[in-house]
């Protein structure tokens, strides 16, 4: 079993990310610290397979052949591996990239996926699950990375009206990865 | 009331880029005898001191970008209208999109004022299946809490059932803090409930169709005069926007008005919300 994940893009300019970069800029207070946000969608696929290299090629045959994940029209993706995160802020160029992984608190199933991928696309030997969230990529301005973070969780968790913007925490989980 | 004190009662219509219920709600308002004003959030928010009380109507604010209403929440007009609640008491009328602005700013459940205690969470999926999690239907509402408990619905008696239609795709009333949803009920601030024609209130997809937290369709503020609710009270304020085919007495009245335009343009159901409204403005000024 080898997992794989998949971030998909959009190939013009993101609305949603343009607009929460916004909000957190102009009204949250972030003005100097956010430098740039992108959103990605975010697929985690369990795969039975042995090597990375195979899950790799498989991931790429869904993300190009399903339909399901990719429209090759307005999006564009790219194949990782869970290790390829840095569990917390990783220096860059002077700034602080954070990545935040937001799911539904209930579980970050992706039954439709699953059932699709299984049951209609003939890949019930090879998929054993997916999960799917939203990938927040920040870049900031910080001194440190624990400042980073600390950045990155308030602008992330919303509780108050002038505070956080992108997870509210009665229904959605998040964890910087 | 006076038709003269009617008149001068002032309520401003929030409209956000996305907004797209305005112009009914405002007819709606309009036909309860209250001055309403399209008020576009990009306005000086010193302006909106001037109203005697708020509507945010529904909609799609921000495109629903992140989540429905969020983005609104973040704008002076909203936190202006926060202090105009706050301070003066003055009503507030959350349908739908204006609810999920209500919830996200704090004022709904507001039992700690300002600080995100619930969500509008995505309605929990067809569970026979169907892809599409977007409701667009009529269902049955139950006014649940005391007479005057909340002063949107007091032209209500409690236990009141009324058609009302729905129409979101994040709409399920949800908190992670139990202890909340408990205030909620010992406060009496569940205004209505999912219910079926007969006023039964259960949680199945026919009844409840977000999944909601006790059925939740509307909860007001502790101290009753911001309500939040997911229905839209202004596509059923008027006997012609009715179905013909709801069963019971709206829609006996519906067949009954076929060819009679006079009768088509009576009250419906929803109306005693703007009723409501209006007399809450009405204590609010003086």
């Amino acid at each position: 079993m080898q997992t794989i994940e998949l971030l998909v893009n959009l190939k013009i300019p993101d609305v949603t990310a343009l607009t929460a970069a916004s909000a957190i800029r102009r009204r949250l207070g972030y003005e100097e610290a956010l430098k740039e946000l992108r959103r990605s969608d975010y697929y985690s696929l369990d795969l039975n397979v042995g090597k990375l290299d195979a899950a790799r090629t498989l991931a790429q045959e869904l993300a190009e052949k399903t339909n399901l994940f990719v429209n090759p029209n307005k999006h564009s993706y790219a194949i990782c591996s869970p290790e390829e995160h840095n569990g917390g802020p990783a220096s860059v160029d002077g700034l602080w990239r954070v990545e935040v992984l937001v799911t539904d608190a209930e579980g970050a199933q992706a039954p439709e996926i699953e059932q699709a991928l299984t049951e209609r696309l003939g890949y019930a030997d090879q998929v054993a699950a997916v999960r799917q969230g939203i990938l927040w990529t920040m870049l900031l301005a910080a001194d440190s990375a624990d400042e980073a973070r600390s950045i990155a969780e308030s602008i992330t968790v919303t509780t108050a009206r002038d505070e956080g913007l992108l997870v509210n925490p009665h229904f959605q989980a998040w964890e910087i990865i | 009331m006076s038709e003269q004190a009617a008149a001068q009662l002032r309520v401003a219509l929030i409209q956000f880029p996305g907004s797209n219920c305005e112009w009914e709600t405002k007819r709606a308002a309009e036909a309860a005898g209250i001055t309403c004003d399209v008020f576009r959030w990009n306005r000086d928010p010193a302006a909106l001191v001037e109203y005697d009380g708020y509507i945010i109507g529904g909609g799609f604010s921000y495109q629903d970008r992140i989540r429905s209403g969020v983005i609104a929440t973040k704008e002076p007009i909203v936190a202006t209208m926060f202090e105009q609640v706050s301070e003066f008491g003055k009503p507030v009328l959350g349908i739908c999109n204006g609810a999920q602005v209500l919830v996200e700013a704090g004022l709904i459940p507001g039992l700690n004022p300002g600080r995100v205690e619930m969500a509008l969470a995505p309605n929990y999926p067809d569970p026979r299946g169907r892809i599409g999690d977007f409701c667009c239907r009529w269902v049955y509402l139950k006014h649940k809490c005391a007479p005057g408990r909340c002063a949107l619905s007091s032209q209500m008696p409690t236990g009141y059932i009324w058609p009302v239609p729905i129409a979101h795709g994040e709409g399920r009333f949800t908190t992670r803090d139990r202890d909340a949803i408990e205030q909620l009920r010992a406060n009496d601030q569940i205004v209505f409930q999912y219910c079926d024609e007969n006023g039964q209130v259960a949680d199945t997809p026919e009844i409840n169709p977000n999944g909601a937290m006790d059925n939740i369709a509307g909860i007001c503020n502790p101290e009753g005069n911001v309500l939040a609710m997911m229905p839209h009270p202004e596509r059923a304020s008027f006997v012609r926007q009715l179905p013909a085919e709801l069963s019971g007495q709206w829609g006996t009245q519906k067949q009954a008005t076929w060819g009679d335009d006079a009768a088509m343009r009576q009250p419906g159901p929803g109306r005693l919300v703007f009723d409501s409204l209006r007399e809450a403005l009405l204590v609010s000024v003086c």
